[in-house]
């Protein structure tokens, strides 16, 4: 094979030898005589396909298949003849895969040292001009084709990719993927790691390891990630991966992944937020402390509607004849949601309880304002307010406020109905109860006897619950959420690119742009530059720029893969030094193309290869990619299979005419869309929707201009999903808006620093300020000065979630300060993390409480008045001890100073008189305390010794105790506690626990008669101290439970006003307490009631 | 029935929960010149007393533990105790006054008397604790006389004193006349009288001590004797 040996080797030291090397041409020499290739350079190889080794040593004529080989002899032969000889051949040669290649070929004679040799060059070339033109016209047919699958793809938010399995490197990337993700493509291709570092690394090896998984098992796959793109956002991915075998052998096995990458971050953006306004307004309707109803009124509407066409005139009249029909009514009214609030109010743990509808919270007396309600509604009423009573479902009877409102959309439907209740119960008993009270003091006073009064009046004190629930309201969705998603939040721009300079024009003619010396200038070329930009061209554009008035510019270059400059795109303005997403991305865009156009002839055949890998994945790319003509004749279909059945895609689709695929009312805007983008607009866009199915479809057609033709690009998307999505968002942000808006409370969305991000109209109410003020004011503002201390430190137990409701004043912006109930929950809110405050006036609450106290104030000074009726012959006993003692001392010093040895006797009266002071105090001090007791002291808390507290109440009832001769003990558990208390309502309610005990053991034979008091701390709860008052007595009748102690003007005894246990309830829970009441088992009752000790922050009271 | 020597000095005994009102009233037994002694329940008195001291108590009556002053009345009686009871009261009822009187309270003070009432009330009350002791002395003395008496004798006394005749005398007991005369001679000499009225007299005064007849009492001892 090898024939080099048989002829004498060129000197491979010669200089020409070095040239043959280094020679861009392929270069055989030939034996003239026997047409053996004695040599070949390395460029032959090359043209070749074959190695030097190979080729050296063979034939000419088994390289150079035509012309034959005799005409080629003849050829070599006449040019050995003619120094000067060079024929310009076009020949064929064959390449080591079979394929013949046009070459041309070049024939010199050549004598070296004394050798004859032929030196043939060749280069790869065309034969004739002709074959040449039309080879020409072919490469611009090939690069427009080329030109356009580039075009489309670049309106795809997504770019084509392959993938080696087996050197597990990319081995393409479109160039679109560079706009998206902001790599340079290189860094996809040549680094192996760059796929696992863009992944998100939360998805990032569950990502891998299915695509491995997929991929072994032999299937297709699609996958969702996150990538973070270049500039540190991150982007949701939807990557369909195919499975490419190789056909030329290894028997099918997949040696390549070749897949589309498409961007779907505004999908998911989209969702993401319709999530969150959904969770806003889930969290509102959930976490407001109002109860809050959705009802459906539509199965009454309709049923009502019945009822009219059977012939009833007067439905009102009509209704109140038929209350068994209104009872029906309001068992159509559906529930199709309740809050959390809701569910305490009824007493339900969850909707299912409410077994659907209404029904079951109204009994007679809720009726008749129902009817109003339905009438009301009927006749296209709106906002209905009323008090009604309705019933928990453990029956409970509870006085409720209603406000229930239509949706805006539903007025006539009336399938969405708010109502949000309140239990006004409370309040509605204590104006019965003020009434009632106001009335037994009266009647006290005159001593007529009262108790048919009280009675009802403490029927109505059992039935109030410790706290009002109460309010209600509506909001539905942000308007702010919508703007954000049509830019995410920023504005949008109108894109403004002034001018264009023509870049040679700078240059002058010499072209010689790299020896210009200029200064740095300051230049705003902020996006992605590739590091081997030419730093002398960057900086004369900038300057021309500078020069010509604008102040801010973008350069962008395009270079080759080797490198080299191909060209440059400035873009520069006079405004804003940052680029919108669009101007960057139409900057991209236009850099690419250059790069394209510049390196097509060097990259043309890796572009049409890559031209097929485009196809193969445009054809399954979701999206319909239409090219058509200027008047809608389709002129080829990239992809969109999936489409076809909807759109009625013809599989050859040149007979088309676009619009006759569309709904007709998408005609006329399909035309002018057409006219537009054909009058130089660059995008236009499309909807409408195509019924399919039963199901209607939304579509989005963008047109698009195709560069140097009449032709246009038009992407359909089936957009139905997004629609939905926006629809959803849309409709969920009015609810939430709603609920907001319309809210009775005031809510305030607050930032975590503080500031107002936004007021409802009830907030601006309570403030009485305008929304715009409200909105951006820091939070402390709208506090009193007084409470701002403590709000600060508040907040930080907000902040740790110890507490989330608290009351607290809010001061309005005419100085006003009122109180107000807060409740706090966070959400979402425009994406960032926010404190939702529901705010409600108590002023009324608080007036009624006030009232409340006042009233029972009196109360409590009139029982503490009976009381010392029972006490006072005890009393009297009690005081006339020490005075008949302080007579009898008095007397006997009288004597003694009489006698005739009173000298001897002086220690004697010392002693006497000493005693007689101690009696005198001590009858003082009883007198003292009695007063005390009666006093009508003004309710003030102060932190009081509660041992000095017990012992003067033992004192007080000790002459009652020792008359009916009842030993009474005190027991301390622990150290004296203070608490902090209104004192003579602690001794009232001691008093008149002993006084009971006292009572009940009077004529009960009992041996020793004995009553305990006993202080100790409670053993669960060490902030409170319990306090036990308990006798040895008979204890209570069999026919009474120890509760029914605690209501008023129960009485086992004929003394008294019988409402000293429930003022003692009252007293004790007023204080933060509770008290209980316990037969013994062996006779004798217990009564124990809990205070909390005094932690010495007495700014926590009240 | 005591028989030890009786003591000569009378003391207070002040009987009263309340300190002060101890105190008070021991104040001025001791400046008028009587021995006092105070105790704070009957209990602690009823320990410490013998039983036959002379003197009078002064007791609350309701004394918060323990007996009450009426209590206390009861008890010393039961123990044959002759010393007086002054009960002194806050509360002042009349069903507790009846009680106290009945068991022999000397006299029922409130607690709103005087100093010189109160005063009054103790001398009094010495003064019969005297009186008693002085009259269960004689008759100590006449009873012991009685006591020399037969059984036979006695029955001669009981049917004298009933005024009967000698002669139906000695004709119940189937004596003679003479033993009649005889033993109704003895009666009068042993019981150091010398007319029949003045044993009658004796006779009755004794009844009025016992309680009973004196010759029942007579002849049960001599039936218990034998």
């Amino acid at each position: 094979m090898s024939a080099s040996s048989h002829h004498p080797a060129i000197p491979r030291d010669d200089l020409a030898w070095q040239l043959l090397q280094e020679m861009s041409e392929a270069v055989f020499l030939v034996d003239p005589e026997s047409l053996t290739i004695l040599e070949a350079n390395p460029s032959s190889e090359r043209l070749t396909g074959q190695s030097r080794d190979e080729i050296v040593g063979r034939h000419l004529a088994q390289i150079v298949s035509s012309p034959a080989d005799s005409e080629l002899a003849e050829l070599i032969q006449r040019s050995q003849g003619e120094t000067a000889f060079a024929a310009d051949q076009s020949c064929s040669l064959t390449e080591s895969d079979g394929r013949v290649r046009n070459v041309d070929l070049s024939i010199r004679s050549l004598n070296s040292e004394g050798q004859r040799l032929a030196v043939i060059t060749a280069r790869p070339g065309l034969t004739d001009l002709a074959e040449r033109r039309r080879s020409a016209q072919l490469n611009v047919d090939a690069d427009d084709s080329d030109q356009v699958v580039e075009d489309v793809f670049q309106t795809f938010e997504g770019f084509a990719w392959a993938f080696d399995l087996k050197a597990n490197v990319f081995t393409y990337v479109s160039s679109r993927a560079e706009d998206i993700l902001g790599y340079p493509i290189a860094e996809w291709i040549n680094d192996p790691e760059f796929f696992p570092r863009v992944l998100h690394p939360e998805d990032r090896d569950e990502t891998i390891a299915y695509c491995a998984q997929k991929t072994k098992g032999g299937f297709d796959h699609a996958m969702t990630y996150r990538m973070i793109a270049a500039d540190g956002t991150i982007h949701w991915i939807r990557d369909i991966v195919y499975l490419n075998s190789d056909q030329d052998g290894h028997h099918g096995e997949v040696t390549q992944l070749r897949g589309l990458m498409v961007d779907i971050t505004d999908t998911r953006r989209l969702q993401d937020e319709l999530r969150q306004t959904e969770e806003q307004f889930r969290r509102l309707f959930d976490e407001s402390p109002i109860a809050l109803l959705e009802l459906d009124w539509s199965g009454v509407r309709d049923q009502f509607e019945l009822i009219q066409n059977s012939g009833v005139t007067d439905p009102a009249a009509w209704l109140e004849e038929n209350p068994e029909e209104t009872m029906r009514l309001s068992q159509l009214t559906r529930i199709t949601a309740v809050n959390r609030g809701a569910l305490e109010m009824f007493e339900a743990s969850s909707i299912d309880e409410f077994k659907g509808n209404v029904g079951s919270l109204f009994r007679e007396d809720s009726l008749t304002q129902f009817r109003e309600h339905l009438l009301f509604r009927l006749n296209g009423g709106r906002k209905f307010e009323a008090d009604n009573v309705a019933y928990t479902l453990s029956g409970r009877r509870i006085h409720v406020h209603i406000s229930a409102t239509s949706a805006a959309d539903s007025e006539q439907s009336l399938d969405r109905v708010y109502a949000s209740i309140s239990d006004i119960t409370q309040r509605t008993h204590a104006q019965l109860l003020r009434h009632g009270q106001s009335h037994v003091l009266e009647t006290l006073a005159s001593t007529i006897a009262v108790n048919s009064v009280m009675r009802t009046l403490t029927a109505e004190l059992e039935k109030q619950s410790p706290y009002l629930r109460a309010a209600v309201f509506r909001t539905t969705s942000s308007g702010r959420a919508l703007q954000a998603l049509s830019g995410a939040g920023t504005p949008q721009e109108l894109v403004t690119l002034i001018d264009s300079i023509q870049i040679a024009d700078l240059f002058g003619n010499s072209g010689q742009y790299a020896d210009l010396q200029l200064a740095p200038i300051q230049s705003d070329h902020s996006r992605d530059e590739p590091e081997c930009t030419p730093p002398a061209v960057v900086e004369l554009i900038s300057r021309a720029i500078g020069l010509c008035g604008y102040r801010h510019g973008v350069l962008k270059p395009t270079i080759g893969r080797d490198g080299r400059l191909l060209g440059i795109l400035a873009v520069f303005r006079r405004e804003s030094p940052s680029l919108t997403p669009h101007e960057a991305d139409a900057i991209s865009t236009f850099s690419d193309l250059t790069a394209l156009v510049l390196e097509h002839d060097r990259h043309r055949r890796a572009l049409i290869v890559r031209t097929d890998e485009l196809q193969s994945v445009f054809e399954t790319y979701p999206d319909a990619l239409l090219r058509i003509a200027s008047d809608g004749t389709i002129l080829e279909r990239y992809s969109g299979n999936r489409l076809t059945e909807i759109l009625r895609l013809a599989e050859v689709p040149s007979e088309q005419i676009l619009w006759h695929l569309l709904p007709r009312g998408a005609f006329t805007q399909v035309r002018a869309a057409i006219e537009k983008v054909k009058a130089g607009s660059r995008q236009e866009t499309v909807n409408f929707s195509i019924a399919h199915d039963q199901d209607s479809r939304e579509f989005e057609a963008r047109f698009l201009p195709l560069p140097s033709s009449n032709e246009q690009i038009v992407v359909l998307r089936d957009v139905t999903l997004l629609k939905r999505t926006e629809l959803a968002l849309e409709y969920a942000s009015e609810r939430f808006r709603y609920l907001f808006d319309n809210s009775p409370d005031a809510i305030f969305v607050e930032s975590p620093e503080g500031f107002v991000l936004d007021a409802n109209q009830a907030a601006c109410k309570l403030h009485r300020v305008q929304h715009e003020q409200l909105v951006g004011q820091n939070v402390v503002d709208l506090i009193p000065e007084d409470d701002r201390e403590a709000a600060v430190s508040r907040s930080n137990a907000l902040v740790s979630g110890e507490i989330s409701e608290f009351e607290s004043r809010s001061l309005r912006s005419d100085g006003q300060i009122i109180p107000v109930d807060v409740r706090i929950s966070t959400i979402t809110y425009d994406g960032d993390l926010a404190v939702l405050l529901h705010v409600r006036d108590i002023t009324q609450q608080k007036q009624e409480e006030d009232r409340k106290r006042e009233h029972e104030r009196q109360l409590a000074h009139v029982s503490r008045l009976t009381m010392i009726g029972q006490l006072v012959a005890g009393i009297a006993h009690e005081i006339r001890q020490p005075l008949w003692s302080i007579s009898t001392f008095a007397d006997v010093c009288v004597e003694t100073l009489g006698r005739l040895d009173v000298e001897e006797r002086l220690p004697q009266i010392r002693d006497v008189a000493g005693k007689l002071v101690v009696e005198a105090r001590r009858a003082n001090a009883i007198t003292t305390r009695m007063f005390a007791f009666a006093r009508k002291g003004k309710p003030e808390r102060t932190a009081c010794d509660l041992l000095e507290i017990v012992g003067d109440a033992i004192e007080l009832t000790a002459g009652r105790a020792r008359s009916s001769r009842i030993r009474t003990t005190l027991t301390i558990g622990h150290d004296p506690p203070l608490i902090l208390c209104d004192r003579v309502l602690i001794e009232q309610t001691l008093v008149n626990l002993l006084n009971n005990a006292y009572a009940a053991l009077a004529e009960h034979p009992a041996n020793p008669r004995t009553v305990a008091v006993e202080v100790t701390r409670d053993t669960e709860d060490l902030e409170y101290v319990n306090v036990c008052v308990r006798d040895n007595g008979p204890g209570l009748p069999n026919d009474v439970i120890p509760e029914q102690l605690f209501e008023g003007f129960f009485t086992t005894g004929q003394t008294g006003l019988g409402i000293g246990l429930a003022l003692s309830r009252s007293f004790v829970e007023d204080h933060g307490g509770a008290i209980r009441a316990e037969q013994l088992p062996d006779g004798g009752m217990e009564f124990v009631f809990t205070l909390r000790i005094d932690g010495g922050n007495h700014a926590d009271a009240e | 029935m005591q028989s030890e020597p009786l003591p000569n000095k009378q003391t207070v005994f002040v009987i009263d929960d309340d300190e002060a009102v101890r105190e008070s009233i021991a104040a001025l037994v001791d400046i008028r010149g009587m021995p006092v002694e105070t105790y704070a329940s009957a209990e602690e008195f009823l320990t410490s007393y013998s039983g036959v001291a002379p003197g009078c108590v002064v007791t609350d009556l309701r004394i918060e533990h323990g007996m009450t002053g009426l209590e206390l009345q009861v008890a010393l009686r039961e123990r044959g105790c002759l010393i007086p009871v002054i009960v002194i009261s806050a509360y002042a009822n009349v069903s507790s006054a009846v009680q106290a009187i009945h068991n022999g309270a000397i006299t029922l003070l409130e607690k709103n008397c005087s100093s010189d009432e109160l005063w009054k009330a103790i001398v009094e009350a010495l003064a019969t604790d005297s009186d008693r002791r002085n009259e269960h002395q004689q008759h100590k003395t006449l009873l012991e006389r009685f006591e020399q008496l037969t059984p036979d004798e006695v029955a001669v006394m009981d049917r004298v004193i009933d005024g009967q005749l000698n002669k139906v005398i000695a004709k119940d007991l189937t004596i003679s006349l003479r033993t009649v005369e005889t033993r109704r001679h003895n009666v009068l000499e042993k019981v150091s009288v010398s007319t029949v009225p003045e044993l009658v007299r004796l006779y009755v005064e004794l009844e009025q001590a016992l309680g009973q007849p004196p010759t029942r009492y007579l002849m049960e001892r001599a039936d218990r004797s034998q």
